[in-house]
Protein backbone atom coordinates (compact mmCIF):
# COMPACT_ATOMS: atom_id res chain seq x y z
CA UNK A 1 0.00 0.00 0.00
CA UNK A 2 2.56 2.46 1.02
CA UNK A 3 6.66 2.34 0.07
CA UNK A 4 8.73 5.16 1.31
CA UNK A 5 11.99 4.94 -0.58
CA UNK A 6 14.92 6.88 1.30
CA UNK A 7 12.92 9.73 1.67
CA UNK A 8 14.61 12.98 2.94
CA UNK A 9 13.03 15.94 3.42
CA UNK A 10 14.11 19.90 4.81
CA UNK A 11 12.45 23.09 6.09
CA UNK A 12 14.21 26.08 5.67
CA UNK A 13 17.31 24.72 4.05
CA UNK A 14 17.33 22.24 7.42
CA UNK A 15 17.56 18.32 6.88
CA UNK A 16 14.88 17.13 8.85
CA UNK A 17 14.06 13.47 7.46
CA UNK A 18 17.83 11.87 6.47
CA UNK A 19 16.82 9.13 4.63
CA UNK A 20 13.52 7.01 5.76
CA UNK A 21 12.35 3.52 4.25
CA UNK A 22 9.10 2.17 4.96
CA UNK A 23 6.42 -0.46 3.47
CA UNK A 24 3.27 -0.56 4.81
CA UNK A 25 1.08 -3.16 3.43
CA UNK A 26 -2.99 -3.79 3.87
CA UNK A 27 -4.03 -4.78 7.27
CA UNK A 28 -1.06 -4.24 9.02
CA UNK A 29 -0.39 -1.47 11.83
CA UNK A 30 3.06 0.07 12.47
CA UNK A 31 4.19 1.59 15.26
CA UNK A 32 6.44 4.31 15.03
CA UNK A 33 8.35 5.61 18.14
CA UNK A 34 11.19 7.99 19.13
CA UNK A 35 12.14 10.91 21.32
CA UNK A 36 11.61 14.46 20.58
CA UNK A 37 12.32 16.08 18.04
CA UNK A 38 13.12 12.94 15.90
CA UNK A 39 11.05 13.70 13.03
CA UNK A 40 8.07 11.89 13.45
CA UNK A 41 5.45 14.71 13.30
CA UNK A 42 7.88 15.88 10.09
CA UNK A 43 7.66 12.56 8.54
CA UNK A 44 3.75 12.74 8.94
CA UNK A 45 3.42 15.89 7.37
CA UNK A 46 5.28 15.25 4.56
CA UNK A 47 3.36 12.49 3.47
CA UNK A 48 0.22 14.41 3.79
CA UNK A 49 1.87 17.17 1.41
CA UNK A 50 2.62 19.54 4.16
CA UNK A 51 4.23 22.27 1.65
CA UNK A 52 6.51 24.24 4.99
CA UNK A 53 8.76 20.72 4.17
CA UNK A 54 10.70 20.26 1.06
CA UNK A 55 11.26 16.54 -0.51
CA UNK A 56 15.03 16.81 -1.38
CA UNK A 57 15.61 13.16 -2.21
CA UNK A 58 13.57 9.73 -2.33
CA UNK A 59 10.21 8.49 -3.65
CA UNK A 60 7.20 7.55 -2.07
CA UNK A 61 4.32 5.47 -3.79
CA UNK A 62 0.81 5.28 -1.98
CA UNK A 63 -1.82 2.27 -4.05
CA UNK A 64 0.63 2.44 -6.89
CA UNK A 65 0.83 6.02 -7.60
CA UNK A 66 3.19 8.55 -6.90
CA UNK A 67 2.31 10.45 -3.64
CA UNK A 68 4.48 13.24 -3.83
CA UNK A 69 3.15 14.53 -7.12
CA UNK A 70 -0.52 14.76 -5.58
CA UNK A 71 -1.88 18.07 -3.96
CA UNK A 72 -2.98 17.54 -0.36
CA UNK A 73 -7.05 17.10 -0.97
CA UNK A 74 -6.30 14.12 -3.57
CA UNK A 75 -3.73 12.42 -1.07
CA UNK A 76 -7.30 12.32 0.97
CA UNK A 77 -9.48 11.58 -1.85
CA UNK A 78 -7.10 8.54 -2.49
CA UNK A 79 -7.50 7.43 1.26
CA UNK A 80 -4.78 9.19 3.41
CA UNK A 81 -5.55 10.21 6.58
CA UNK A 82 -3.59 12.11 9.12
CA UNK A 83 -4.65 12.18 12.97
CA UNK A 84 -2.81 15.86 13.80
CA UNK A 85 -0.67 15.95 16.86
CA UNK A 86 -2.43 19.40 17.19
CA UNK A 87 -5.76 20.00 15.44
CA UNK A 88 -6.43 23.54 14.83
CA UNK A 89 -9.62 24.88 15.65
CA UNK A 90 -11.60 26.72 12.94
CA UNK A 91 -13.72 29.10 14.05
CA UNK A 92 -16.82 30.27 12.42
CA UNK A 93 -16.97 26.75 10.18
CA UNK A 94 -19.07 23.78 11.89
CA UNK A 95 -18.12 20.51 12.33
CA UNK A 96 -21.71 19.38 10.38
CA UNK A 97 -20.25 21.82 7.35
CA UNK A 98 -16.63 20.59 6.92
CA UNK A 99 -17.61 17.08 7.79
CA UNK A 100 -19.98 16.92 4.76
CA UNK A 101 -18.03 19.26 2.53
CA UNK A 102 -15.04 16.22 3.28
CA UNK A 103 -17.00 13.85 2.57
CA UNK A 104 -19.24 14.56 -0.50
CA UNK A 105 -15.89 16.25 -1.83
CA UNK A 106 -14.45 12.65 -1.55
CA UNK A 107 -17.48 10.97 -3.05
CA UNK A 108 -17.14 13.18 -5.75
CA UNK A 109 -13.73 11.96 -6.46
CA UNK A 110 -14.62 8.55 -6.67
CA UNK A 111 -17.40 9.61 -8.99
CA UNK A 112 -20.83 8.79 -6.50
CA UNK A 113 -23.31 11.37 -5.55
CA UNK A 114 -23.31 13.59 -2.37
CA UNK A 115 -24.21 11.74 0.75
CA UNK A 116 -28.01 12.54 1.03
CA UNK A 117 -28.92 14.85 4.58
CA UNK A 118 -30.62 11.92 6.64
CA UNK A 119 -27.46 9.69 5.80
CA UNK A 120 -25.43 11.95 7.00
CA UNK A 121 -26.90 12.35 10.20
CA UNK A 122 -27.16 8.42 10.43
CA UNK A 123 -23.76 8.39 9.89
CA UNK A 124 -22.76 10.78 12.52
CA UNK A 125 -24.76 9.58 14.69
CA UNK A 126 -23.10 5.87 14.27
CA UNK A 127 -19.43 7.38 14.07
CA UNK A 128 -20.29 9.43 17.22
CA UNK A 129 -20.77 6.59 19.16
CA UNK A 130 -17.57 4.96 18.57
CA UNK A 131 -15.50 7.28 19.92
CA UNK A 132 -18.01 8.61 22.95
CA UNK A 133 -17.76 11.83 21.60
CA UNK A 134 -20.63 14.59 23.11
CA UNK A 135 -23.32 15.22 20.17
CA UNK A 136 -22.93 18.90 21.38
CA UNK A 137 -19.37 19.01 20.29
CA UNK A 138 -20.30 17.90 16.80
CA UNK A 139 -22.65 20.87 16.38
CA UNK A 140 -19.77 23.35 17.68
CA UNK A 141 -17.20 24.99 14.87
CA UNK A 142 -14.45 22.73 14.14
CA UNK A 143 -12.25 22.51 17.21
CA UNK A 144 -13.58 25.12 19.04
CA UNK A 145 -12.84 24.99 22.38
CA UNK A 146 -12.45 21.71 22.33
CA UNK A 147 -10.36 19.91 25.67
CA UNK A 148 -7.17 18.46 24.43
CA UNK A 149 -9.11 15.07 24.80
CA UNK A 150 -11.85 16.19 23.01
CA UNK A 151 -9.47 17.60 20.01
CA UNK A 152 -7.97 13.82 20.15
CA UNK A 153 -11.49 11.89 19.97
CA UNK A 154 -12.68 14.30 17.02
CA UNK A 155 -9.65 13.00 15.02
CA UNK A 156 -10.63 9.45 15.43
CA UNK A 157 -14.22 10.55 15.03
CA UNK A 158 -13.46 11.90 11.04
CA UNK A 159 -10.94 9.47 10.40
CA UNK A 160 -14.65 6.66 11.24
CA UNK A 161 -16.52 9.09 9.28
CA UNK A 162 -14.15 9.54 6.39
CA UNK A 163 -13.05 5.82 6.62
CA UNK A 164 -9.55 6.29 4.96
CA UNK A 165 -7.29 3.25 4.14
CA UNK A 166 -4.20 4.52 5.09
CA UNK A 167 -4.68 6.14 8.74
CA UNK A 168 -1.80 7.96 10.23
CA UNK A 169 -2.22 8.95 13.68
CA UNK A 170 0.22 11.67 15.49
CA UNK A 171 0.49 11.35 19.08
CA UNK A 172 -3.17 10.43 19.56
CA UNK A 173 -2.40 9.08 22.75
CA UNK A 174 -0.42 12.18 24.40
CA UNK A 175 -2.67 13.88 26.67
CA UNK A 176 -5.34 11.65 27.10
CA UNK A 177 -6.07 9.60 30.63
CA UNK A 178 -6.70 6.21 30.51
CA UNK A 179 -10.33 6.24 30.12
CA UNK A 180 -10.02 8.62 26.98
CA UNK A 181 -7.05 6.51 25.71
CA UNK A 182 -9.10 3.27 25.85
CA UNK A 183 -11.68 5.10 24.06
CA UNK A 184 -9.65 5.98 21.03
CA UNK A 185 -7.91 2.74 20.98
CA UNK A 186 -11.27 1.22 20.75
CA UNK A 187 -12.26 3.52 17.86
CA UNK A 188 -8.93 2.18 15.67
CA UNK A 189 -9.38 -1.40 16.44
CA UNK A 190 -13.23 -0.92 15.54
CA UNK A 191 -12.35 0.58 11.94
CA UNK A 192 -9.53 -1.50 11.44
CA UNK A 193 -10.12 -3.84 8.19
CA UNK A 194 -8.06 -6.24 6.14
CA UNK A 195 -8.04 -3.33 3.37
CA UNK A 196 -6.78 -0.82 5.42
CA UNK A 197 -3.45 0.09 7.29
CA UNK A 198 -2.27 1.98 10.08
CA UNK A 199 0.61 4.02 11.00
CA UNK A 200 0.62 5.20 15.03
CA UNK A 201 3.05 7.82 16.01
CA UNK A 202 3.41 7.73 19.83
CA UNK A 203 6.39 7.90 22.30
CA UNK A 204 4.32 5.52 25.32
CA UNK A 205 4.26 2.25 24.91
CA UNK A 206 1.14 2.94 26.60
CA UNK A 207 -1.02 3.06 23.42
CA UNK A 208 0.38 0.23 22.18
CA UNK A 209 -1.08 -1.98 25.15
CA UNK A 210 -4.66 -1.36 23.86
CA UNK A 211 -3.67 -0.81 19.71
CA UNK A 212 -1.34 -3.74 18.92
CA UNK A 213 1.01 -3.10 16.69
CA UNK A 214 2.62 -5.49 13.55
CA UNK A 215 5.74 -3.69 13.71
CA UNK A 216 7.75 -1.13 15.85
CA UNK A 217 9.99 1.50 14.16
CA UNK A 218 12.49 3.44 16.40
CA UNK A 219 13.01 7.17 14.36
CA UNK A 220 15.62 8.59 15.82
CA UNK A 221 17.64 12.15 14.03
CA UNK A 222 15.94 11.62 10.75
CA UNK A 223 16.42 7.82 9.93
CA UNK A 224 14.31 4.37 11.33
CA UNK A 225 17.07 2.71 13.55
CA UNK A 226 15.50 -0.18 14.07
CA UNK A 227 12.22 -2.27 13.45
CA UNK A 228 11.40 -5.07 15.00
CA UNK A 229 7.93 -6.91 16.30
CA UNK A 230 5.90 -5.42 19.38
CA UNK A 231 8.18 -6.73 21.40
CA UNK A 232 10.37 -3.78 20.89
CA UNK A 233 7.92 -1.57 22.57
CA UNK A 234 8.08 -3.03 25.66
CA UNK A 235 11.69 -3.16 25.88
CA UNK A 236 11.89 0.78 25.35
CA UNK A 237 9.25 1.45 27.76
CA UNK A 238 11.52 -0.92 30.26
CA UNK A 239 14.94 0.37 28.85
CA UNK A 240 14.41 3.61 27.31
CA UNK A 241 15.94 4.95 23.93
CA UNK A 242 19.65 5.30 24.64
CA UNK A 243 21.03 2.06 24.49
CA UNK A 244 19.79 1.43 21.33
CA UNK A 245 20.84 5.02 20.15
CA UNK A 246 24.63 4.36 21.67
CA UNK A 247 24.14 0.66 19.49
CA UNK A 248 22.80 2.69 16.61
CA UNK A 249 25.67 5.08 16.46
CA UNK A 250 28.59 2.04 17.44
CA UNK A 251 27.60 0.69 14.47
CA UNK B 1 -45.50 56.49 12.99
CA UNK B 2 -45.86 53.57 10.62
CA UNK B 3 -45.08 50.42 11.81
CA UNK B 4 -43.07 49.64 8.47
CA UNK B 5 -40.32 51.56 8.64
CA UNK B 6 -38.23 51.48 5.48
CA UNK B 7 -37.38 53.78 2.61
CA UNK B 8 -36.89 57.28 2.18
CA UNK B 9 -38.99 58.97 3.88
CA UNK B 10 -37.22 57.91 7.09
CA UNK B 11 -34.80 60.87 8.83
CA UNK B 12 -35.49 60.14 12.24
CA UNK B 13 -36.78 57.11 14.03
CA UNK B 14 -37.83 58.82 17.50
CA UNK B 15 -38.17 55.75 19.64
CA UNK B 16 -39.19 55.74 23.12
CA UNK B 17 -41.36 53.40 25.83
CA UNK B 18 -44.83 54.87 24.24
CA UNK B 19 -44.85 54.41 20.91
CA UNK B 20 -42.24 52.06 20.73
CA UNK B 21 -44.78 48.81 20.00
CA UNK B 22 -43.69 48.84 16.46
CA UNK B 23 -39.79 47.90 17.46
CA UNK B 24 -41.35 45.25 19.98
CA UNK B 25 -43.45 43.52 17.87
CA UNK B 26 -40.81 43.05 15.28
CA UNK B 27 -37.90 43.01 16.89
CA UNK B 28 -36.18 44.77 13.75
CA UNK B 29 -35.49 47.48 11.50
CA UNK B 30 -33.97 48.11 8.60
CA UNK B 31 -32.59 51.42 7.63
CA UNK B 32 -31.76 51.83 4.10
CA UNK B 33 -32.56 53.83 1.09
CA UNK B 34 -32.25 57.36 2.47
CA UNK B 35 -29.95 58.70 0.31
CA UNK B 36 -27.26 59.10 2.56
CA UNK B 37 -28.66 61.27 4.75
CA UNK B 38 -28.03 60.49 8.89
CA UNK B 39 -30.82 59.46 11.03
CA UNK B 40 -31.30 59.86 14.33
CA UNK B 41 -32.30 57.44 17.15
CA UNK B 42 -34.14 57.59 20.06
CA UNK B 43 -34.57 55.09 22.25
CA UNK B 44 -35.64 54.87 26.06
CA UNK B 45 -36.98 51.82 28.51
CA UNK B 46 -36.17 49.36 25.87
CA UNK B 47 -33.89 46.52 25.23
CA UNK B 48 -35.07 44.84 22.46
CA UNK B 49 -34.11 46.78 19.56
CA UNK B 50 -32.63 45.31 16.67
CA UNK B 51 -31.24 48.01 13.80
CA UNK B 52 -29.72 46.88 10.88
CA UNK B 53 -28.14 49.72 9.07
CA UNK B 54 -26.86 49.09 5.69
CA UNK B 55 -24.43 51.30 5.71
CA UNK B 56 -26.33 55.02 6.75
CA UNK B 57 -24.77 57.21 8.73
CA UNK B 58 -26.82 57.51 12.24
CA UNK B 59 -26.48 59.07 15.59
CA UNK B 60 -28.17 56.55 18.03
CA UNK B 61 -29.39 58.03 21.42
CA UNK B 62 -29.72 56.11 24.40
CA UNK B 63 -31.92 56.78 27.42
CA UNK B 64 -32.45 55.44 30.90
CA UNK B 65 -32.69 51.41 30.62
CA UNK B 66 -32.64 51.18 26.87
CA UNK B 67 -30.49 48.92 24.90
CA UNK B 68 -30.36 48.52 21.03
CA UNK B 69 -28.50 45.54 18.94
CA UNK B 70 -26.81 47.50 15.80
CA UNK B 71 -25.92 45.17 12.96
CA UNK B 72 -23.34 47.45 10.26
CA UNK B 73 -23.17 45.99 7.16
CA UNK B 74 -20.75 47.38 4.26
CA UNK B 75 -20.88 45.74 1.15
CA UNK B 76 -20.29 46.74 -1.94
CA UNK B 77 -20.06 50.45 -2.22
CA UNK B 78 -17.30 52.21 -4.11
CA UNK B 79 -16.46 54.55 -1.79
CA UNK B 80 -18.76 55.31 1.39
CA UNK B 81 -17.80 56.54 4.48
CA UNK B 82 -20.40 55.14 7.38
CA UNK B 83 -20.06 57.26 10.57
CA UNK B 84 -21.90 56.38 13.27
CA UNK B 85 -22.09 57.83 16.82
CA UNK B 86 -23.74 56.46 19.90
CA UNK B 87 -24.70 58.35 22.80
CA UNK B 88 -25.28 56.46 26.15
CA UNK B 89 -26.99 59.24 28.49
CA UNK B 90 -29.01 56.79 30.93
CA UNK B 91 -27.66 54.91 33.15
CA UNK B 92 -28.74 50.75 32.71
CA UNK B 93 -27.90 50.91 28.88
CA UNK B 94 -26.42 48.12 26.75
CA UNK B 95 -25.17 48.85 23.50
CA UNK B 96 -24.20 46.16 21.36
CA UNK B 97 -22.37 46.58 17.68
CA UNK B 98 -21.52 43.74 15.31
CA UNK B 99 -19.96 45.38 12.15
CA UNK B 100 -18.52 43.71 9.24
CA UNK B 101 -17.49 44.91 5.34
CA UNK B 102 -16.00 43.83 2.94
CA UNK B 103 -14.04 46.27 0.46
CA UNK B 104 -13.34 44.86 -3.12
CA UNK B 105 -11.69 45.94 -6.46
CA UNK B 106 -10.61 49.51 -5.53
CA UNK B 107 -13.11 50.31 -3.09
CA UNK B 108 -12.37 52.72 -0.48
CA UNK B 109 -14.57 51.77 2.90
CA UNK B 110 -14.38 53.89 6.01
CA UNK B 111 -16.18 52.93 8.80
CA UNK B 112 -16.05 55.81 11.85
CA UNK B 113 -17.81 55.32 14.98
CA UNK B 114 -18.01 56.86 18.66
CA UNK B 115 -18.99 55.58 21.68
CA UNK B 116 -20.04 58.12 24.20
CA UNK B 117 -20.45 57.25 27.61
CA UNK B 118 -21.84 60.01 29.71
CA UNK B 119 -23.65 58.17 32.38
CA UNK B 120 -22.90 55.25 35.01
CA UNK B 121 -23.44 51.57 34.46
CA UNK B 122 -23.66 50.98 30.87
CA UNK B 123 -22.49 48.38 28.85
CA UNK B 124 -20.88 48.67 25.03
CA UNK B 125 -20.04 46.20 23.07
CA UNK B 126 -18.57 46.50 19.70
CA UNK B 127 -17.39 43.92 17.15
CA UNK B 128 -16.17 45.25 14.03
CA UNK B 129 -15.27 42.90 11.41
CA UNK B 130 -13.37 44.08 8.10
CA UNK B 131 -12.38 42.26 5.07
CA UNK B 132 -9.96 43.04 2.74
CA UNK B 133 -9.44 41.58 -1.38
CA UNK B 134 -7.81 43.24 -4.19
CA UNK B 135 -6.56 46.58 -3.94
CA UNK B 136 -8.90 48.01 -1.69
CA UNK B 137 -8.69 50.51 1.08
CA UNK B 138 -10.43 49.99 4.51
CA UNK B 139 -10.37 52.36 7.20
CA UNK B 140 -11.64 51.82 10.72
CA UNK B 141 -11.74 54.61 13.60
CA UNK B 142 -13.22 53.52 16.63
CA UNK B 143 -13.63 56.24 19.93
CA UNK B 144 -14.67 54.94 22.74
CA UNK B 145 -15.05 58.25 24.21
CA UNK B 146 -16.08 58.14 28.61
CA UNK B 147 -17.21 61.06 30.69
CA UNK B 148 -16.28 62.18 33.75
CA UNK B 149 -19.59 60.80 36.04
CA UNK B 150 -19.69 57.88 33.96
CA UNK B 151 -18.42 55.27 37.05
CA UNK B 152 -18.86 51.74 36.69
CA UNK B 153 -19.42 51.50 32.45
CA UNK B 154 -18.35 48.49 31.33
CA UNK B 155 -16.71 49.32 27.30
CA UNK B 156 -15.41 46.60 25.43
CA UNK B 157 -14.27 46.61 21.19
CA UNK B 158 -12.58 44.28 19.81
CA UNK B 159 -11.64 44.61 15.85
CA UNK B 160 -10.67 42.01 13.55
CA UNK B 161 -9.56 42.32 9.81
CA UNK B 162 -9.25 39.54 7.59
CA UNK B 163 -6.54 40.42 4.52
CA UNK B 164 -7.49 38.38 1.36
CA UNK B 165 -4.88 40.17 -0.72
CA UNK B 166 -1.55 41.72 -0.97
CA UNK B 167 -2.56 45.09 -2.61
CA UNK B 168 -4.89 45.58 0.11
CA UNK B 169 -5.14 48.18 2.94
CA UNK B 170 -6.79 48.07 6.03
CA UNK B 171 -6.06 50.60 8.48
CA UNK B 172 -7.56 50.20 11.96
CA UNK B 173 -7.51 52.96 14.95
CA UNK B 174 -9.26 51.68 17.82
CA UNK B 175 -9.10 54.73 20.46
CA UNK B 176 -10.00 55.10 24.20
CA UNK B 177 -10.58 57.89 26.27
CA UNK B 178 -11.76 57.78 29.58
CA UNK B 179 -11.89 60.45 31.98
CA UNK B 180 -13.69 58.38 34.76
CA UNK B 181 -13.04 55.98 37.56
CA UNK B 182 -13.68 52.55 38.14
CA UNK B 183 -14.53 51.70 34.91
CA UNK B 184 -13.81 48.58 32.96
CA UNK B 185 -12.33 49.07 29.32
CA UNK B 186 -10.49 46.89 26.92
CA UNK B 187 -9.89 46.88 22.72
CA UNK B 188 -8.04 45.08 20.63
CA UNK B 189 -7.32 45.10 17.16
CA UNK B 190 -5.95 42.22 15.18
CA UNK B 191 -5.22 41.79 10.95
CA UNK B 192 -4.30 38.37 10.02
CA UNK B 193 -4.43 37.21 6.26
CA UNK B 194 -6.28 32.73 6.11
CA UNK B 195 -4.80 30.92 8.12
CA UNK B 196 -2.26 28.40 6.40
CA UNK B 197 -2.84 26.00 9.29
CA UNK B 198 -6.63 26.09 9.39
CA UNK B 199 -6.38 25.22 5.15
CA UNK B 200 -4.08 22.51 5.27
CA UNK B 201 -6.29 20.75 7.92
CA UNK B 202 -9.26 20.84 5.62
CA UNK B 203 -7.50 20.13 2.64
CA UNK B 204 -6.17 17.04 4.24
CA UNK B 205 -9.67 16.11 5.18
CA UNK B 206 -10.26 16.12 0.93
CA UNK B 207 -11.99 19.43 1.01
CA UNK B 208 -9.98 21.80 -2.29
CA UNK B 209 -7.81 24.97 -1.70
CA UNK B 210 -10.60 27.20 -2.93
CA UNK B 211 -13.73 25.72 -1.18
CA UNK B 212 -10.92 25.50 2.07
CA UNK B 213 -10.62 29.15 1.81
CA UNK B 214 -14.15 29.90 1.48
CA UNK B 215 -15.29 27.70 4.32
CA UNK B 216 -13.04 30.09 6.36
CA UNK B 217 -13.94 33.50 4.83
CA UNK B 218 -17.58 32.37 5.87
CA UNK B 219 -16.43 31.70 8.92
CA UNK B 220 -14.99 34.73 9.42
CA UNK B 221 -18.38 36.61 8.53
CA UNK B 222 -20.89 34.26 10.01
CA UNK B 223 -20.72 35.76 13.26
CA UNK B 224 -22.10 39.00 12.06
CA UNK B 225 -24.44 37.59 10.60
CA UNK B 226 -26.05 34.66 12.51
CA UNK B 227 -26.46 37.13 14.81
CA UNK B 228 -29.59 39.17 12.94
CA UNK B 229 -32.24 37.82 15.06
CA UNK B 230 -34.82 38.93 11.83
CA UNK B 231 -35.17 35.83 10.27
CA UNK B 232 -35.85 36.86 6.60
CA UNK B 233 -33.01 40.01 6.56
CA UNK B 234 -30.73 37.67 7.97
CA UNK B 235 -30.90 35.34 5.19
CA UNK B 236 -31.01 38.39 2.76
CA UNK B 237 -28.03 39.57 3.84
CA UNK B 238 -26.23 35.82 4.02
CA UNK B 239 -27.21 35.34 0.29
CA UNK B 240 -26.20 39.00 -0.37
CA UNK B 241 -22.75 38.04 1.22
CA UNK B 242 -21.99 34.65 -0.15
CA UNK B 243 -22.52 35.64 -3.79
CA UNK B 244 -20.22 38.16 -2.65
CA UNK B 245 -17.78 35.19 -1.57
CA UNK B 246 -18.30 32.94 -4.28
CA UNK B 247 -16.83 35.95 -6.96
CA UNK B 248 -13.67 36.27 -4.93
N1 LIG C 1 7.85 24.24 11.24
C1 LIG C 1 9.10 23.97 11.60
N2 LIG C 1 10.07 24.89 11.47
C2 LIG C 1 11.35 24.62 11.84
N3 LIG C 1 11.75 23.45 12.36
C3 LIG C 1 10.82 22.51 12.52
C4 LIG C 1 9.45 22.70 12.16
N4 LIG C 1 8.77 21.57 12.43
C5 LIG C 1 9.67 20.73 12.96
N5 LIG C 1 10.90 21.27 13.00
C6 LIG C 1 12.11 20.64 13.54
O1 LIG C 1 12.22 19.35 13.01
C7 LIG C 1 12.68 18.43 13.98
C8 LIG C 1 11.71 17.28 14.08
O2 LIG C 1 10.47 17.75 14.62
P1 LIG C 1 9.18 16.84 14.68
O3 LIG C 1 9.00 16.19 13.35
O4 LIG C 1 8.08 17.65 15.20
O5 LIG C 1 9.64 15.76 15.74
P2 LIG C 1 8.79 14.71 16.60
O6 LIG C 1 7.41 14.71 16.06
O7 LIG C 1 9.50 13.43 16.42
O8 LIG C 1 8.85 15.18 18.01
C9 LIG C 1 12.82 19.20 15.27
O9 LIG C 1 14.19 19.52 15.46
C10 LIG C 1 12.02 20.46 15.04
O10 LIG C 1 12.58 21.53 15.72
MG1 LIG D 1 5.57 15.16 16.98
Amino acid sequence: MLYINNLHASIEEREILKGINLTVNKGEVHAIMGPNGSGKSTLASVLAGKEKFTVTEGTVIFESQNLLDMPIEKRAHEGLFLGFQYPVEIPGVSMANFLKSAINEQRTYRGEAPISASDFLKKMREKSAIVDIDPKLISRSVNEGFSGGEKKRNEIFQMAMLNPKLSILDETDSGLDIDALRVVANGVTHLKSSDNATIVITHYQRLLDYIVPDFVHVLYNGRIIRSAGKELALELEERGYDWLIKECENE
Amino acid sequence: MSSVISGSTIKTLQIDAKNSFEISQDGCYQLAGTNNKKIDIYITKDKNVEIVDLSIDCSIHLHLDSGVNLKMISLKYKVSNTIYEVFINGAGVDFNLDSISIAQADDNIGIYSTVHHTMPNSQSYQYIKCIGTDSSTTTFEGKVHILKGAGGTNAYQQNKNLMLSDEATILARPWLEVYADDVKCSHGSTTGMLSEDEIFYMRQRGIPLKSAQKLQIEGFILGVTQKISNESLREKISKIIFKIIEKL
